[in-house]
Protein backbone atom coordinates (compact mmCIF):
# COMPACT_ATOMS: atom_id res chain seq x y z
CA UNK A 1 0.00 0.00 0.00
CA UNK A 2 1.32 3.46 -0.92
CA UNK A 3 1.92 5.44 2.26
CA UNK A 4 2.94 8.90 1.04
CA UNK A 5 3.70 11.06 -1.98
CA UNK A 6 7.28 9.79 -2.19
CA UNK A 7 6.00 6.27 -2.64
CA UNK A 8 3.38 7.57 -5.04
CA UNK A 9 6.08 9.08 -7.24
CA UNK A 10 8.15 5.91 -6.97
CA UNK A 11 5.18 3.81 -8.01
CA UNK A 12 4.41 6.11 -10.94
CA UNK A 13 8.01 5.68 -12.11
CA UNK A 14 7.67 1.90 -11.83
CA UNK A 15 4.44 2.01 -13.79
CA UNK A 16 6.14 3.94 -16.58
CA UNK A 17 8.99 1.40 -16.63
CA UNK A 18 6.63 -1.57 -16.84
CA UNK A 19 4.65 0.16 -19.58
CA UNK A 20 7.84 0.56 -21.60
CA UNK A 21 8.64 -3.11 -21.11
CA UNK A 22 5.19 -4.08 -22.36
CA UNK A 23 5.58 -1.81 -25.37
CA UNK A 24 8.85 -3.53 -26.17
CA UNK A 25 7.31 -6.98 -25.74
CA UNK A 26 4.47 -5.99 -28.08
CA UNK A 27 7.00 -4.83 -30.65
CA UNK A 28 9.53 -7.63 -30.40
CA UNK A 29 7.99 -10.82 -28.96
CA UNK A 30 6.84 -13.66 -31.18
CA UNK A 31 3.12 -14.52 -31.20
CA UNK A 32 3.94 -17.71 -29.30
CA UNK A 33 5.76 -15.83 -26.54
CA UNK A 34 3.58 -12.76 -26.23
CA UNK A 35 0.93 -13.87 -23.74
CA UNK A 36 3.25 -15.75 -21.42
CA UNK A 37 6.07 -13.20 -21.50
CA UNK A 38 3.78 -10.20 -21.01
CA UNK A 39 1.61 -11.78 -18.31
CA UNK A 40 3.88 -10.89 -15.41
CA UNK A 41 4.33 -7.29 -16.43
CA UNK A 42 0.60 -6.86 -17.09
CA UNK A 43 -0.25 -8.31 -13.71
CA UNK A 44 2.23 -6.13 -11.85
CA UNK A 45 1.17 -3.05 -13.81
CA UNK A 46 -2.48 -3.57 -12.86
CA UNK A 47 -1.53 -4.05 -9.23
CA UNK A 48 0.45 -0.80 -9.14
CA UNK A 49 -2.25 1.13 -10.97
CA UNK A 50 -4.80 -0.10 -8.43
CA UNK A 51 -2.50 0.97 -5.59
CA UNK A 52 -2.18 4.46 -7.09
CA UNK A 53 -5.93 4.78 -7.43
CA UNK A 54 -6.44 3.56 -3.88
CA UNK A 55 -3.96 6.15 -2.58
CA UNK A 56 -5.43 8.96 -4.62
CA UNK A 57 -8.86 8.06 -3.33
CA UNK A 58 -7.79 8.71 0.26
CA UNK A 59 -8.06 12.27 1.57
CA UNK A 60 -4.51 13.31 2.50
CA UNK A 61 -3.20 14.03 5.97
CA UNK A 62 -2.13 17.66 5.65
CA UNK A 63 -0.86 18.10 9.19
CA UNK A 64 2.77 17.41 8.20
CA UNK A 65 2.75 18.47 4.54
CA UNK A 66 6.22 18.71 3.00
CA UNK A 67 6.14 21.05 -0.02
CA UNK A 68 9.32 19.47 -1.42
CA UNK A 69 7.56 16.12 -1.76
CA UNK A 70 4.77 17.20 -4.08
CA UNK A 71 3.58 14.53 -6.52
CA UNK A 72 5.43 14.53 -9.79
CA UNK A 73 2.72 14.70 -12.44
CA UNK A 74 5.06 14.60 -15.41
CA UNK A 75 4.18 11.75 -17.71
CA UNK A 76 1.15 10.67 -15.72
CA UNK A 77 -1.19 8.72 -17.99
CA UNK B 1 32.75 -13.28 -3.24
CA UNK B 2 30.54 -13.40 -0.15
CA UNK B 3 27.23 -11.60 -0.24
CA UNK B 4 27.44 -8.29 1.65
CA UNK B 5 25.75 -7.57 4.96
CA UNK B 6 22.36 -5.91 5.06
CA UNK B 7 22.19 -2.13 5.39
CA UNK B 8 20.22 -0.26 8.03
CA UNK B 9 16.99 -0.83 6.06
CA UNK B 10 17.48 -4.58 6.09
CA UNK B 11 18.31 -4.65 2.38
CA UNK B 12 21.41 -5.70 0.50
CA UNK B 13 23.41 -2.65 -0.61
CA UNK B 14 22.38 -1.39 -4.04
CA UNK B 15 23.92 -3.31 -6.89
CA UNK B 16 23.84 -6.71 -8.58
CA UNK B 17 25.43 -9.33 -6.31
CA UNK B 18 26.53 -12.66 -7.76
CA UNK B 19 26.20 -15.89 -5.82
CA UNK B 20 25.70 -19.57 -6.48
CA UNK B 21 22.39 -21.13 -5.48
CA UNK B 22 24.13 -22.87 -2.58
CA UNK B 23 25.44 -19.52 -1.34
CA UNK B 24 21.97 -18.01 -1.63
CA UNK B 25 20.44 -20.87 0.34
CA UNK B 26 23.07 -20.66 3.05
CA UNK B 27 22.56 -16.91 3.40
CA UNK B 28 18.79 -16.61 3.04
CA UNK B 29 17.37 -20.10 3.41
CA UNK B 30 16.72 -20.36 7.12
CA UNK B 31 15.38 -18.40 10.05
CA UNK B 32 11.72 -19.33 9.87
CA UNK B 33 9.50 -22.04 8.44
CA UNK B 34 8.19 -19.59 5.88
CA UNK B 35 11.73 -18.81 4.75
CA UNK B 36 12.52 -22.50 4.44
CA UNK B 37 9.35 -23.04 2.41
CA UNK B 38 10.13 -20.13 0.07
CA UNK B 39 13.66 -21.48 -0.32
CA UNK B 40 12.31 -24.83 -1.47
CA UNK B 41 10.25 -22.96 -4.06
CA UNK B 42 13.35 -21.12 -5.22
CA UNK B 43 15.30 -24.36 -5.59
CA UNK B 44 12.49 -25.91 -7.59
CA UNK B 45 12.15 -22.90 -9.88
CA UNK B 46 15.89 -22.70 -10.49
CA UNK B 47 16.09 -26.42 -11.24
CA UNK B 48 13.32 -26.16 -13.84
CA UNK B 49 14.82 -23.06 -15.44
CA UNK B 50 18.29 -24.59 -15.71
CA UNK B 51 16.84 -27.80 -17.14
CA UNK B 52 15.48 -25.89 -20.14
CA UNK B 53 19.06 -25.45 -21.34
CA UNK B 54 18.05 -21.93 -22.40
CA UNK B 55 18.58 -19.93 -19.21
CA UNK B 56 20.94 -16.98 -19.59
CA UNK B 57 20.41 -14.98 -16.41
CA UNK B 58 18.56 -15.74 -13.16
CA UNK B 59 18.01 -12.80 -10.83
CA UNK B 60 16.31 -12.75 -7.44
CA UNK B 61 14.79 -9.53 -6.13
CA UNK B 62 12.23 -8.55 -3.51
CA UNK B 63 11.78 -9.47 0.13
CA UNK B 64 13.41 -12.94 0.04
CA UNK B 65 16.86 -11.36 -0.16
CA UNK B 66 16.22 -8.96 2.69
CA UNK B 67 16.23 -9.28 6.47
CA UNK B 68 12.46 -9.83 6.48
CA UNK B 69 11.78 -12.87 8.64
CA UNK B 70 8.87 -14.26 6.62
CA UNK B 71 8.99 -13.34 2.94
CA UNK B 72 5.67 -14.03 1.22
CA UNK B 73 7.06 -15.45 -1.97
CA UNK B 74 10.07 -15.48 -4.25
CA UNK B 75 10.49 -12.81 -6.92
CA UNK B 76 12.53 -13.84 -9.93
CA UNK B 77 13.50 -12.29 -13.24
CA UNK B 78 15.00 -14.50 -15.94
CA UNK B 79 16.61 -13.80 -19.27
CA UNK B 80 16.09 -16.72 -21.63
CA UNK B 81 17.98 -17.40 -24.85
CA UNK B 82 16.44 -15.98 -27.98
CA UNK B 83 15.48 -19.44 -29.28
CA UNK B 84 13.73 -20.50 -26.08
CA UNK B 85 10.33 -21.96 -27.01
CA UNK B 86 8.47 -22.41 -23.76
CA UNK B 87 5.59 -24.35 -25.30
CA UNK B 88 7.92 -27.16 -26.31
CA UNK B 89 8.58 -28.18 -22.70
CA UNK B 90 6.65 -30.27 -20.22
CA UNK B 91 3.67 -28.96 -18.26
CA UNK B 92 5.67 -28.06 -15.15
CA UNK B 93 8.05 -25.91 -17.21
CA UNK B 94 5.21 -24.23 -19.10
CA UNK B 95 3.56 -23.34 -15.79
CA UNK B 96 6.73 -21.61 -14.63
CA UNK B 97 6.76 -19.23 -17.61
CA UNK B 98 3.13 -18.20 -17.25
CA UNK B 99 3.11 -15.58 -14.50
CA UNK B 100 -0.37 -16.13 -13.08
CA UNK B 101 -0.07 -19.90 -13.17
CA UNK B 102 3.41 -19.80 -11.65
CA UNK B 103 2.07 -17.79 -8.74
CA UNK B 104 -0.48 -20.49 -8.05
CA UNK B 105 1.80 -23.46 -8.77
CA UNK B 106 5.13 -22.24 -7.42
CA UNK B 107 4.23 -19.46 -5.00
CA UNK B 108 6.53 -17.22 -6.98
CA UNK B 109 6.36 -14.01 -8.94
CA UNK B 110 8.19 -14.82 -12.16
CA UNK B 111 9.13 -12.34 -14.84
CA UNK B 112 11.10 -13.25 -17.92
CA UNK B 113 12.26 -11.80 -21.20
CA UNK B 114 14.67 -12.43 -24.05
CA UNK B 115 17.66 -10.25 -25.01
CA UNK B 116 15.76 -8.77 -27.95
CA UNK B 117 13.24 -7.26 -25.50
CA UNK B 118 15.82 -5.16 -23.64
CA UNK B 119 15.28 -1.47 -24.31
CA UNK B 120 17.57 0.17 -21.76
CA UNK B 121 20.87 -0.48 -23.46
CA UNK B 122 22.43 -3.72 -22.29
CA UNK B 123 20.89 -6.67 -20.50
CA UNK B 124 22.81 -5.49 -17.41
CA UNK B 125 21.12 -2.09 -17.61
CA UNK B 126 17.73 -3.77 -17.79
CA UNK B 127 18.48 -6.07 -14.89
CA UNK B 128 19.58 -3.06 -12.81
CA UNK B 129 16.01 -1.72 -13.06
CA UNK B 130 14.82 -4.45 -10.69
CA UNK B 131 16.63 -2.73 -7.82
CA UNK B 132 14.20 0.15 -7.59
CA UNK B 133 11.85 0.35 -4.60
CA UNK B 134 8.67 2.36 -4.40
CA UNK B 135 10.29 4.84 -2.02
CA UNK B 136 12.61 5.72 -4.91
CA UNK B 137 15.66 4.15 -3.28
CA UNK B 138 17.50 1.10 -4.60
CA UNK B 139 18.18 -2.20 -2.94
CA UNK B 140 20.55 -4.95 -3.95
CA UNK B 141 19.50 -7.88 -6.08
CA UNK B 142 21.17 -11.25 -6.49
CA UNK B 143 22.12 -13.05 -9.68
CA UNK B 144 22.43 -16.79 -9.29
CA UNK B 145 25.54 -17.94 -11.12
CA UNK B 146 26.53 -21.51 -12.04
Amino acid sequence: MIQNDVELNGTLERIAWFQQILMQIRAKATPEDFDAMSSGYRCELKKMQDEVLEYLSRYPDKSSKDESREPNLAGVV
Amino acid sequence: MALPAFNAEGDLPAGLHAATLDEVVVRFGSGSRQREEVTRRLERIHRIAVATGKLERFVIFGSYITAKRDPNDIDVFMVMKEDFAWKEYDRETQLLYDHLRSQAEFGASVFWAKPSIMFLGTVDDFIAGWQHKRDQTRRGIVEVTP
